[in-house]
């Protein structure tokens, strides 16, 4: 092999192999650009008014009720093509990268303000949207999209403590169980530095949002201690190690620990009277979608209380839907975990974008892992 | 080479290696957007961040573990292969297939099956990410080795020690230099991939062992800056290149094991 091996071959066969290279790329080329602009003729059914089209959905792994899917399409005659996205970081690069892809995303509230700010989202058209009159008011015009020019919430949750209830004191309440020594090696941490030095600071008592060095010089204080107590830290993985018992006390995301539960009846939620974070994930058009009247028709089906209802009983997050909620299950509308006392509520707060100010979180979190 | 016999290699290279380098080495150079991707004006800052106090210890601890993994699976794969080379063809034949049945396997579905397997002192752990690279790269080193090891006559170390050799001294002076190249093979194989290792520091590492594979994924997945992860590969990839550069020359020089037609 290591004999270099001169081959002779004519020179005009070579040219007519990359000629028909060149040829089946342009071929391939061709065939992917086709498959995105198959737009047919709206059938003249009015009953099925989007039949031939194909509406393309992005949104977070088990986060609809599929059944919903179904109905939609044969109601409307349209298929839908659903894809998943782990994270927002992978929502918000697949859109940088021409989102045009997507008719309907469900970006984070924290993913809307660099996806309003670089322009990715088309206005709303909110005479196609009548179901909007359901929605709580609380959760409209949210300062990442004022008088939801861009969006619709979709659900919303706190960040909540899974512990299991035979392993950890029964007076648990707050967020202070995190720190304690007591649980060392069962403690996991959201992976993540926005939200871990947001909890921290709320459970210090100062303003979740504060980028002031005196207060992160407390967080970095706290993490250094917890870090030997901290079995991992993950973003993904706290569910399964909750419901295996690895786990007696993990941060995570309130829907998650409300499914842990449903699999382990050991683990008791805690959303600290004190208050928590809120989030909201919201329904978005990408701009340059191909079928912007399909992806409002999907919205307003999905803003339907009867359909909100069944889409809540299947997530178990919150639904920011008021007419739905009435019709939300109701061991899980009087859930404290699912939905906190409006006193609690109150309390909860909402990450804001840092700007540049976001470098100081992340230099104090590469400092404590 | 020279001519149209070496455009295949050359378009392979430019579109699949030298296009995603550049663009890669671009975003290096530019400032950081803070909502995400990059913005046009220049900056070093991402070189910077890559060479500074932080990314310095995750770089030293990377080569480290990928070196204690390479030095490991070694010093397991050698005895094995030595062993393995002297078994008759058909046997050897079914042990190479057996061996190398966890690279058929998916690595995802391996570490699954570590996670299960380590106790919880060993998850989270340097060591207990080192063990499961080791278990997951043996097979890269045991194979080139075998193969350089059934290309030694048996007779040449019997030879050896007929002349008055100490079984170390027929090793250390007949075995070993006509194994060499296998060896280096092996290590390469195993050092190069290891340093770069993403997926078990992830898994096995549980957020608490920081390698330079991780920091990537994390600076550019999570943090969103494209700048210091694209200087952080780029060093990445300079601190590979040595290596290989050093191993192709090593392999290059040396006594070559290679009876012509023994191979099969």
């Amino acid at each position: 092999m290591n004999v270099p091996t001169t081959i002779h071959v004519d020179r005009t066969r070579i040219a007519a192999r990359l000629a028909w290279l060149a040829a089946s790329l342009v071929l391939l080329a061709a065939g992917c650009g086709g498959h995105a602009n198959d737009k047919e003729p709206a059938a003249s059914d009015p009953s099925r008014p989007f039949a031939g089209q194909t509406l393309r959905v992005f949104n977070w792994s088990d986060y609809i009720d599929p059944d919903l899917l179904k109905e939609f399409e044969a109601q409307t005659g349209a298929k839908v093509q659903y894809d998943n996205f782990a994270s927002d970081a992978e929502l918000e690069t697949k859109m940088l990268a021409g989102g045009s892809e997507y008719d309907v995303i469900f970006p984070s509230d924290r993913s809307m303000t660099p996806l309003v700010k670089k322009g990715l989202l088309a206005p709303l058209d909110k005479s196609l949207l009548p179901g909007m009159k359901h929605l709580d008011p609380k959760f409209l015009d949210a300062r990442f999209d004022r008088g939801n020019r861009y969006s619709v919430p979709y659900f919303w949750g706190t960040v909540a403590v899974g512990v299991q209830s035979d392993k950890v004191d029964k007076d648990a309440k707050d967020f202070k169980v995190l720190f304690d020594p007591k649980y060392s090696g069962h403690i996991t941490m959201l992976d993540d530095p926005e939200n871990v030095v947001a909890i921290v600071l709320l459970s210090l008592n100062l303003p979740m949002n504060s980028t002031k060095d005196e207060d992160l010089a407390k967080v970095k204080a706290v993490l250094k201690a917890q870090r030997p107590l901290v079995q991992a830290y993950t973003s993904d993985a706290f569910k399964d190690k909750l419901i295996s018992g690895d786990a007696w006390v993990a941060l995570g995301w309130s829907g998650d620990i409300l499914q842990a539960r449903e699999k382990r009846a050991s683990v008791r939620v805690i959303v600290p009277s004190s208050g928590s974070m809120i989030w909201a994930d919201s329904m978005a058009i990408p701009v340059g979608a191909k079928q912007p009247k399909l992806a409002h028709a999907f919205i307003d089906f999905l803003l339907g209380p009867e359909v909100a209802a069944r889409n809540a009983n299947f997530v178990r997050y919150p639904t920011p839907n008021a007419a739905a909620r009435a019709k939300v299950d109701p061991a899980l509308r009087s859930d404290p975990a699912v939905y906190p006392p409006a006193d609690v509520l109150d309390r909860c707060q909402w990450l804001e974008d840092r700007g540049a100010d976001i470098s100081k979180i992340e230099r104090l979190w590469r400092e404590i892992k | 080479m020279k001519g149209p016999a070496a455009w295949p290699p050359l378009i392979y290279l430019v579109a699949f290696f030298l296009v995603p380098t550049c663009l890669v080495a671009s975003y290096s150079l530019r400032a950081r957007d803070f909502s995400g991707h990059i913005r046009a004006e220049a900056s070093v800052e991402g070189w910077r961040e890559a060479t500074g106090s932080y990314s310095m210890p995750i770089l030293g601890r990377s080569l480290a573990l990928a070196g204690a993994v390479t030095a490991a699976c070694l010093v397991l794969g050698y005895p094995c292969a030595m062993v393995l080379a002297r078994q008759p063809k058909g046997q050897r034949r079914a042990w190479v297939v057996l061996l190398s049945f966890p690279l058929v396997t998916s690595q995802l579905l391996r570490i699954f099956g570590w996670l299960n397997l380590l106790p919880l002192s060993l998850r989270g752990t340097t060591w207990g990410v080192g063990l499961v690279m080791a278990a997951a790269y043996l097979p890269f080193m045991l194979l080139p080795l075998l193969r350089a090891c059934e290309r030694v006559d048996p007779d040449v170390r019997l030879a050896a020690l007929d002349l008055g050799a100490t079984p170390w001294q027929a090793f250390h002076r007949v075995t070993w230099p006509l194994t060499r190249p296998g060896a280096i093979a092996g290590c390469s194989l195993v050092f190069i991939p290891a340093a770069g290792e993403y997926l078990i520091p992830h898994f096995i590492g549980e957020g608490k062992v920081t390698v330079l594979g991780t920091m990537i994924v994390e600076e550019f997945m999570e943090r969103r800056n494209w700048p210091f992860a694209s200087a952080a590969a780029m060093v990445l990839l300079i601190v590979i290149v040595v290596p290989a550069a050093v191993s192709i020359r090593l392999s290059g020089k040396g006594p070559r094991a290679r009876p012509g037609g023994a191979s099969e």
